[in-house]
C-alpha cells in the first residue's frame, strides 16, 4: 500500500511536471500553420502547383473581397454600388474599390500617385501612333470629344494628345470582362451589381479582417436599409472569418451539447457525473502532450492536424471508461486497472503501431498526424494506468443495468454469424464496386475547413466577377526579374498564335503592364526623333484649329522619354498598379515568378495537343485543376495504402500474441465495420477524401479496442457484464461526440463525424455479433 | 409757431408719402419682375415637346478658331433632352433621367449625371428651363433675370463650389417660351455660344 502510494505520488509529480513543461513550451513555441500547401508533400513532383495554390490562397488575391448586390431593380442597385464605392474608398482599411465605373478624374490621378507611370507612359506600351496619319486621327478624335462636351481629356491634351496613358490604364478594365449596366458591373444575367474591394490591412490577421468586414457591413447597412436587397460578400478574408466563427460555434455547440450528454451518460451508467471529468484527464493530457511533441519534431503543427488529431484522440476517453466499468466497490482501483491493463496496452500499442505506417510517405500532413496520434495514445494510456486509478473514489456506486442482463444472455449461432458476414461483404462489394470511379473526391477544396455554403458562394461570386481562371496557366521562374520578363514576353509571343487562331479569347501576362527593360528600350526606339515629331505635328496641325506650340509639352515628353532609364520591377511595385499585377508577378521561395493565364479556352483538347508540340512552352504549362486532382488522388492512394499497411501491422502483432483463428475473430468485425462505414458514405453520395480515410484509422483503433476487450477471458458473468458495459458506454460516448460533429458546418469535421459514427456503430454491433459469449476462463 | 409746427408735420407727411410711394413702387416693380419670370416659366411648362436647330461655337484657349457644330435639339417634358450634332460629324448626346449617353461614330460613353455634375449642369439647366421648373434652377443657381416676356435674359451662377471650379456662368436668352441663345463660360474662361432657331 505504502509502495503504491509512493508510486502514485511519483507518477503524479512526473505527470504534472510534464504537463506544465508542455504547456509552457506550447505557450512560447507553438507555431500553427494553415496553408494548404504545408499539408502537401515535401518533394512532390509538381511543386509549382503548390506554389500557385499557395499564392492564390495567401497572395494578393487573398486581399480581395467580392460584393454582390441583388434583389431590387437594376437602377437602384447601380446607384447603391456607386454610393458604396464612394463610402468605402474613404475607409483607410480599404484600398481601391472597383465596380466598373470608369476612372474619369484622370488629371487628378496623374497629378498624384500615377505621376511616375505617366512619365513612363511611352516605355510601357507600343508606340505605333506617331505617323502623320495616326497623329492626325488622334487629334481629330480629340476635337470630336471637345465637340461632344466630354472634357475628360482636355487637361492632358497638351501632354498626351494620343491618350496613350489612358489607353494603357484601360487595359486593366479589359482584364475584367464584366457586363456593364447603368455604368457599373453586373453579372451576366444583369440581375445583380458586383463590386471588387481590396483590403488594405497592414496586419492581415483574422481580427483585422473581421474588423474590416464589419466596417464594410456598416457602410452597406444604411444604403440597403428598408430595401429588399440581398448583399453577399465573399473572398478569402470573408471565408476565413466565417470559418473561424463556424469553428467557434461548432466548438461551443459541440462541447456544450457533448458535455451535457456525456454527463448524463456517465450519470446513467455510473451514477456519477464527476467521473466524466476524471475520464477527461487522459484525453486532456494526451492533447497537450501530442501538440507539444508534434511541434518539437516538426517545428510547427498544421491547423488541420490539431482539429483532426484532437478528434482522433477522442478514443482516449474509452480507456478510463473500461476502467470504470470493470471497477467494483469492493476492489482497489489499482487492482482493477491491473486486471484490464494487458488488454488496454495491447489495444493502444497495436493502434499506435498502425499509425507508424503513416510516417515516411513524404506527405507532411500524414507524418504530423501519425506523430500526434501515437504520442497522444501513449500518453493517455500512461495516464489511465498511473493517474486515473488514484482519482477513482472507492465508494463510487455502480448502477445495476437491466439491459446488461439481456445483452449478456444474447447468443448467435455460427451460421447466423457467417450469413451476416457474407451479407455485409456482399453489400459493401456491390456499393463500392458500382461507385469505384466516382467515390473519390478530386477537388482539393474538399480538404479546406471552409463551411460548404461559404465555399459555394465564393465560387459563384468569383465566377460572376470573372476572377482569373487558373486552370490553364504557364508558370515561369527566374532569379532575375529582367530575364523573367523577357522569358515571359517570348512565351506570350508564342502563345499569341492561339489568340490569332481564335483558340483562346485572351492572354494575360504581367508584361501587359510592365514590359522587360529590353522591350521598353524597343518602345523607346519606336519613338520619333524630336525633329521628326515636330515636322509631323506641324503638317498635321496645319489643317486643324490647334494653336501653334500648344503641343510643345507633348514633344518635350516624347523626347524626354527617349532618354529615360527603363522602369524596374521594384519601381513599378511602388506604383498603384502594383496591386493589379501582384497575382501575375511575385516573389516566392527565392524566385521571381511570372504567371501567364489563358482565358476563354474554346477547345481544351486542341489546346493540350498544341502545347504537346511546343517544347519551349510545355514544361511551363500547369493545369491546376488536373494537377490538384492528381495530387489529391496521390495523397488518397498513399493514405489508403498506408491504412492497409497499418492494418497488416495490427494483424501481425495480434498474430504474435493470439492464435490465427482468434486473430481472425478479433479483426473481422473491425474490417467489416470499416467497409460498412465507407459503403454507407458512398451510398449517401458523399465523395470520399483524405479525411475519410484517416477517420477509418480511428475506427480501426476503436473497433480493435472493443474486439480485444471481448476477446479477454472472463471470470464471472459479472465480469462479462462489466466489459459489455464498458464497450457499450465507450460506443455511446463516441457516438455522442462524433454524431454531433457529423452535423458541423465544417465539411472536414462533418466527414469525420459521419464516418466515425457509422464505423463505431458498425464496430459495436459487429463485435457483439462475432464475439459475444466467448468461453469462460 | 403754429405754422412752424404745421411745416414740420407737412414735411413729415410728405416724407411718409414719399416713403410709401417708394416702397409701393419697388414692390410693384418687383411683382412685375417676378410675374415676368413666372409668365415665361409658365409658358415653358405648357410646352410638352419641342425641336429646334442650333449652331454652337466653342472657344477654347488652345484653339485658333472656335469649333463650330450644328444640328438640332429635341426636348420631351419632363426630363428628356437630346442634342444631335449633324455637321461636320454625327454625334448624339442624349439625357434620359440620370444618364447621359454620348455616341460618336466610333465610341459610346455612358455617364451618370449624379456623379458628374460638371457634365450635367448645363444640360440639366436647359431641361429645367424648358420644363419651366424655376425652383430647380433656383436650387442650383443664383439667378439674375432681365427684360420682358418677349425678350428676356437669364444669368445663372452655380451655387456649388465644385461646379464653380468647372463652370463660371450660364447665360440664356429667349423670347416667350423660345430659347434663342445659350452662353456657357467655363472656369478657365473657355466659352461657348449656341444660337437657337427654327423652333417647331
Amino acid at each position: 500500500m505504502q509502495n503504491n502510494q509512493r508510486t502514485s505520488l511519483i507518477a503524479h509529480i512526473t505527470w504534472l511536471s510534464f504537463l506544465l513543461a508542455s504547456l509552457v513550451y506550447l505557450f512560447s513555441s507553438l507555431h500553427v500553420v494553415s496553408d494548404i500547401s504545408q499539408f502537401m508533400p515535401d518533394d512532390h513532383k509538381n511543386k509549382d502547383v503548390q506554389l500557385l495554390l499557395d499564392e492564390l490562397q495567401q497572395g494578393s488575391t487573398a486581399r480581395l473581397l467580392i460584393i454582390r448586390l441583388s434583389g431590387d431593380d437594376t437602377l437602384k442597385l447601380a446607384s447603391i454600388s456607386k454610393q458604396l464605392r464612394a463610402t468605402l474608398e474613404k475607409n483607410t482599411h480599404i484600398g481601391l474599390v472597383h465596380n466598373g465605373q470608369k476612372v474619369l478624374n484622370l488629371q487628378q490621378l496623374i497629378n498624384n500617385e500615377y505621376k511616375l507611370l505617366f512619365n513612363y507612359r511611352y516605355l510601357l506600351s507600343e508606340n505605333t501612333a506617331f505617323t502623320k496619319e495616326a497623329l492626325s486621327a488622334s487629334l481629330k478624335q480629340r476635337l470630336t470629344e471637345l465637340r461632344t462636351g466630354i472634357t475628360l481629356f482636355k487637361n492632358t491634351l497638351a501632354t498626351d494628345p494620343q491618350n496613350h496613358f489612358s489607353r494603357f490604364l484601360y487595359r486593366l478594365q479589359e482584364r475584367a470582362k464584366n457586363t456593364h449596366l447603368h455604368g457599373v458591373w453586373f453579372d451576366k444575367d444583369k440581375a445583380s451589381a458586383l463590386l471588387l474591394v481590396e483590403l488594405n490591412l497592414k496586419n492581415f490577421d483574422l481580427d483585422h479582417q473581421q474588423q474590416a468586414l464589419n466596417e464594410i457591413n456598416h457602410a452597406i447597412d444604411p444604403l440597403t436599409k428598408n430595401k429588399n436587397i440581398t448583399v453577399d460578400i465573399s473572398g478569402t478574408a470573408s471565408m476565413a472569418v466565417q470559418t473561424r466563427s463556424a469553428i467557434q460555434s461548432t466548438t461551443k455547440w459541440l462541447s456544450g451539447t457533448a458535455l451535457i450528454l456525456m454527463s448524463l451518460l456517465f450519470w446513467w451508467s455510473y451514477r456519477s457525473a464527476h467521473l466524466f471529468f476524471i475520464a477527461m484527464l487522459p484525453l486532456a493530457s494526451a492533447i497537450i502532450a501530442a501538440l507539444a511533441i508534434t511541434n518539437i519534431i516538426f517545428n510547427q503543427v498544421h491547423g488541420i492536424i490539431i482539429a483532426f488529431g484532437i478528434t482522433l484522440l477522442g478514443v482516449c476517453i474509452d480507456y478510463p471508461v473500461h476502467l470504470f466499468s470493470h471497477h467494483t466497490k469492493s476492489r482497489d482501483p489499482q487492482q482493477t486497472i491491473l486486471s484490464i491493463w494487458p488488454t488496454l496496452r495491447l489495444g493502444v500499442i497495436t493502434t499506435a503501431l498502425a499509425y507508424l505506417a503513416m510516417l515516411g510517405t513524404g506527405f507532411t500532413g500524414l507524418s504530423q498526424l501519425a506523430v500526434f496520434a501515437i504520442s497522444g495514445l501513449i500518453i493517455s494510456l500512461l495516464v489511465t494506468r498511473w493517474i486515473v486509478p488514484a482519482w477513482l473514489r472507492l465508494n463510487f456506486n455502480k448502477q445495476e443495468h437491466p439491459y446488461l442482463k439481456h445483452l449478456s444472455i444474447l447468443t448467435f449461432s455460427a451460421k447466423s454469424r457467417l450469413v451476416s458476414a457474407i451479407a455485409v461483404i456482399a453489400f459493401c462489394f456491390l456499393i463500392i464496386n458500382a461507385n469505384l470511379t466516382s467515390m473519390w473526391s478530386e477537388n482539393i477544396s474538399d480538404l479546406s475547413p471552409v463551411p460548404a455554403k461559404a465555399k459555394l458562394l465564393d465560387q459563384e461570386l468569383r465566377h460572376s466577377i470573372g476572377a482569373p481562371e487558373v486552370n490553364h496557366v504557364f508558370l515561369i521562374k527566374d532569379h532575375d526579374t529582367e530575364r523573367l520578363l523577357q522569358r515571359t514576353e517570348s512565351m506570350v509571343t508564342r502563345l499569341n498564335v492561339l489568340k490569332q487562331n481564335k483558340q483562346v479569347n485572351n492572354i494575360f501576362s504581367v508584361t501587359d503592364f510592365i514590359p522587360s527593360k529590353q522591350t521598353q528600350r524597343l518602345y523607346q526606339q519606336q519613338l520619333p526623333q524630336r525633329n521628326e515629331l515636330v515636322t509631323n505635328l506641324n503638317t498635321v496641325t496645319a489643317s486643324l484649329p490647334f494653336k501653334k506650340y500648344f503641343f510643345t509639352p507633348f514633344i518635350d515628353d516624347v523626347s524626354a522619354s527617349k532618354d529615360l532609364n527603363p522602369i524596374s520591377v521594384a519601381e513599378f511595385y511602388e506604383t498603384p498598379l502594383a496591386k493589379h499585377i501582384q497575382q501575375d508577378l511575385f516573389f516566392k521561395e527565392n524566385n521571381w515568378i511570372s504567371i501567364v493565364r489563358l482565358s476563354g479556352v474554346h477547345d481544351e483538347a486542341a489546346l493540350l495537343s498544341w502545347i504537346d508540340t511546343e517544347a519551349s512552352i510545355k514544361p511551363h504549362y500547369l493545369n491546376l485543376r488536373q494537377a490538384t486532382s492528381s495530387l489529391m488522388s496521390d495523397y488518397q492512394q498513399t493514405a489508403l495504402s498506408r491504412l492497409l499497411l497499418g492494418s497488416l501491422i495490427i494483424g501481425l502483432i495480434l498474430l504474435m500474441v493470439r492464435p490465427l483463428k482468434r486473430m481472425g475473430i478479433i479483426l473481422l468485425p473491425v474490417v467489416l465495420a470499416v467497409l460498412l462505414s465507407i459503403s454507407i458514405q458512398v451510398l449517401l453520395g458523399t465523395q470520399l477524401n483524405l479525411f475519410h480515410i484517416l477517420a477509418l484509422l480511428l475506427i480501426v483503433g476503436i473497433g480493435l479496442d472493443y474486439s480485444l476487450f471481448f476477446d479477454r477471458k472472463w471470470t464471472s458473468l459479472e465480469d462479462y457484464q462489466h466489459r459489455l458495459h464498458g464497450i457499450f458506454i465507450s460506443a455511446s460516448s463516441t457516438l455522442i461526440t462524433f454524431g454531433i460533429l457529423g452535423f458541423s458546418d465544417i465539411p472536414v469535421l462533418a466527414a469525420l463525424g459521419q464516418t466515425v459514427s457509422y464505423g463505431v456503430l458498425g464496430c459495436f454491433v459487429l463485435t457483439l455479433l462475432f464475439n459475444i459469449k466467448r468461453e469462460k476462463a | 409757431m403754429t405754422s412752424g409746427k404745421m411745416n414740420h408735420i407737412n414735411k413729415f407727411l410728405v416724407l411718409l408719402v414719399l416713403f410709401f410711394n417708394l416702397v409701393f413702387n419697388m414692390a410693384a416693380h418687383a411683382t412685375e419682375h417676378d410675374s415676368t419670370v413666372a409668365e415665361v416659366m409658365n409658358l415653358f411648362s405648357q410646352q410638352k415637346k419641342s425641336t429646334v436647330d442650333f449652331k454652337e461655337e466653342k472657344h477654347t484657349s488652345f484653339l485658333e478658331q472656335p469649333i463650330i457644330s450644328s444640328g438640332y435639339l429635341e426636348f420631351i417634358a419632363p426630363d428628356r433632352l437630346a442634342k444631335y450634332i449633324t455637321v461636320p460629324e454625327k454625334i448624339s448626346n442624349e439625357i434620359n433621367g440620370n444618364q447621359l449617353v454620348i455616341k460618336t461614330s466610333s465610341e459610346t460613353h455612358t455617364i451618370n449625371l449624379k456623379e458628374h455634375p460638371e457634365f450635367s449642369i448645363i444640360l440639366t439647366s436647359i431641361i429645367n428651363l424648358l420644363s419651366g421648373n424655376y425652383e430647380a434652377l433656383k436650387n442650383n443657381f443664383t439667378i439674375k433675370f432681365k427684360g420682358q416676356v418677349t425678350s428676356w435674359e437669364l444669368e445663372l451662377l452655380p451655387r456649388d463650389s465644385f461646379i464653380r471650379g468647372h463652370i463660371d456662368s450660364i447665360g440664356m436668352h429667349g423670347n416667350k417660351n423660345k430659347l434663342t441663345k445659350i452662353m456657357v463660360t467655363e472656369a478657365n474662361k473657355d466659352y461657348s455660344v449656341t444660337h437657337i432657331s427654327n423652333h417647331r
